[in-house]
């Protein structure tokens, strides 16, 4: 029998032993055992946390009382949380949560069509690496500095986007994006598309890796055109990767906070507002702070990406 | 005047805005020009609603001059110090802090806003530690530094303006300073409305005045949302 450690006891060390020896079952719980302990600590708990705080009354930081869902009935009051009455006609701001949705419907699909485009044109290109390697700076950049740029990106006259609609003859359309009611939101959809493109391209890349070669041999001898072979052997064959892209973009969306801070702090008149930022701002920007509203966001951002990642995790089952 | 400036070739706009905070503090300031210190006033402790006819008619004067193009499209605040820099814009209602940011400080000057009978300054609170031994000696501190005596000393080391009416003029080290300090003679001094009103009125007031900036027809809809921010 090996002897114990210094500073154990005889018995700790002969059960930490048996543990390690034993069976299979055993040995799996003693190696997870470190992960699920910073799992119940720093997402659990949190969120257990956050649900229970969003069914009492506060009075600024202090906790009063069970309230049942008057917070939740507070937050659908809210025309920053939800305006239905002007989408779509009267234009922006809609609230917080038909913008998140906005965002998820442009976004979701032009960065898994984007990633995977960019990943198949680059396959067997010459130099593909260093392509790659500039298409995922955008990945590598922070948010936070993603927000400076979007906004410096759309300034007028100063921004890429302008001098290039000039460019096209488009000097019609030219102004600072960020600033106005009705360009604010997608000036920022636009922004994050390009910094998280990277991101679904490496997904595709890897993924389209896996594709056995004899399947485009057979495409080719059958005299399938370039279209078809896309369409019918890589889309499907690439569908785990599409699950995962969208998953991690719905998510991204979900909690998307600090490119708005930065770029336009939710305006103007919070025609840009989204959930992450209005959670932030109900709890720490308000004075005093809503903690009640702010944590039935966070447990209705929890239920959202929840669930869809349940619902497209089973679809694709 | 702004007619004139907007006249000049290479000018983009007579006056610069930065989007947020700078546009609040430009319209606080005009409400106190032009609606007066007791307007304001009232507004800060919420006996004037934000929606009021007599509040309305002070900020029809400004859509009149959002809408004559005087000013510019809000953009970040520091970026538009830079553009003001470069004589893109003529005037620009900013901190004295400006004179740290631009090439040249000589370069630019200073003028009360026309009219005005009150200035803003921020409130900062002294706080006592609860658990102090010494409370009433601490207080006692706090009465010595409001003194003429010590903000006296105080103004005399630079970078700061007495909120003590006694202290002289002439104390301050430099003439940007000094200039300052005369200016304030007499004046009424007032808070800074999204420091004073509290609930989501810090929130709302900045943004929903973007929201006029860029568009000036929607008064109406912008002052309802001021209003409903007050707690």
């Amino acid at each position: 029998m090996p002897r114990p450690l210094d500073g154990d006891s005889p018995i700790q060390a002969i059960s930490l032993l048996h543990i390690v020896r034993g069976n299979m079952k055993q040995r799996r719980i003693l190696f997870l055992l470190p992960a699920l302990m910073l799992l119940a600590t720093f997402a659990f708990y949190p969120t257990v946390e956050a649900i229970r705080m969003s069914f009492w009354s506060w009075e600024g930081r202090q906790m009063l009382g069970f309230t049942g869902l008057s917070n939740y009935a507070d937050l659908f009051a809210r025309r920053d949380f939800f305006n239905p009455a002007r989408f779509p006609t009267l234009g922006p701001p809609y609230g917080a949560l038909i913008h998140s949705l906005i965002w998820m419907v442009i976004y979701l699909p032009m960065v898994a069509m984007l990633g995977l485009v960019f990943a198949v044109l680059l396959r067997d290109v010459r130099g593909s690496p260093v392509i790659k390697s500039m298409i995922l700076i955008g990945m590598v950049v922070p948010m936070v500095v993603g927000g400076i740029v979007v906004r410096f990106m759309f300034d007028d006259p100063a921004g890429i986007i302008n001098g290039l609609l000039r460019f096209m003859g488009l000097g019609d359309f030219t102004r600072t994006w960020t600033a106005f009611p009705n360009t604010a939101l997608p000036a920022l959809i636009l922004g994050s598309v390009w910094f998280r493109v990277g991101f679904a391209m490496i997904i595709y890349s890897a993924g389209l890796e896996l594709i056995p070669e004899e399947l485009y041999e057979a495409a080719r001898i059958d005299g399938a055109s370039r279209w078809k072979t896309f369409r019918y052997i890589t889309v499907p064959m690439v569908k785990p990767c599409t699950l995962i892209v969208v998953i991690m973009s719905t998510i991204e969306v979900f909690r998307m906070f600090d490119m708005v801070y930065v770029a336009t702090f939710g305006g103007p008149g919070g025609s840009s507002m989204v959930l992450g930022l209005l959670l932030y701002l109900q709890a720490f920007f308000r004075l005093p702070p809503d903690i009640g509203v702010a944590s039935a966001i966070a447990t209705f951002l929890i239920l959202m990406a929840t669930a869809m990642a349940y619902f497209l995790v089973r679809r694709t089952e | 005047m702004l007619a004139n400036i907007k006249e000049i070739p290479g000018v983009e706009a007579p006056i610069a805005s930065g989007a947020g905070w700078p546009i609040a503090n430009f319209v606080d300031d005009f409400l106190l020009a032009r609606g007066g210190p007791d307007l304001y006033s009232r507004l800060l402790t919420g006996e004037l609603a934000w929606t009021d006819p007599e509040v309305k008619a002070v900020f029809e004067e400004l859509v009149e001059l959002l809408q004559a193009g005087y000013f510019s499209v809000p953009a970040d605040w520091a970026a538009q110090v830079d553009k003001f820099a470069a004589g893109k814009y003529a005037l620009y209602v900013m901190g004295s802090w400006i004179v740290g940011m631009v090439p040249d400080p000589e370069d630019i000057g200073f003028f009360m806003f026309p009219g005005t009978k009150g200035v803003r300054g921020g409130v900062d609170f002294f706080i006592i530690p609860k658990f102090t031994e010494r409370p009433e000696e601490a207080k006692e501190l706090v009465r010595f530094l409001a003194t003429s005596y010590a903000q006296t000393i105080w103004a005399g080391l630079g970078g700061y303006t007495a909120a003590n009416l006694k202290v002289p003029v002439g104390v301050y080290p430099s003439p940007m300073e000094r200039k300052i300090a005369e200016a304030m003679v007499g004046m009424r001094f007032l808070g800074v409305s999204d420091t004073i009103i509290g609930g989501e009125f810090p929130i709302v007031y900045p943004d929903q005045l973007t929201l006029l900036w860029i568009d000036p027809d929607r008064l109406n809809e912008v002052l309802e949302a001021i209003q409903a921010s007050v707690p």
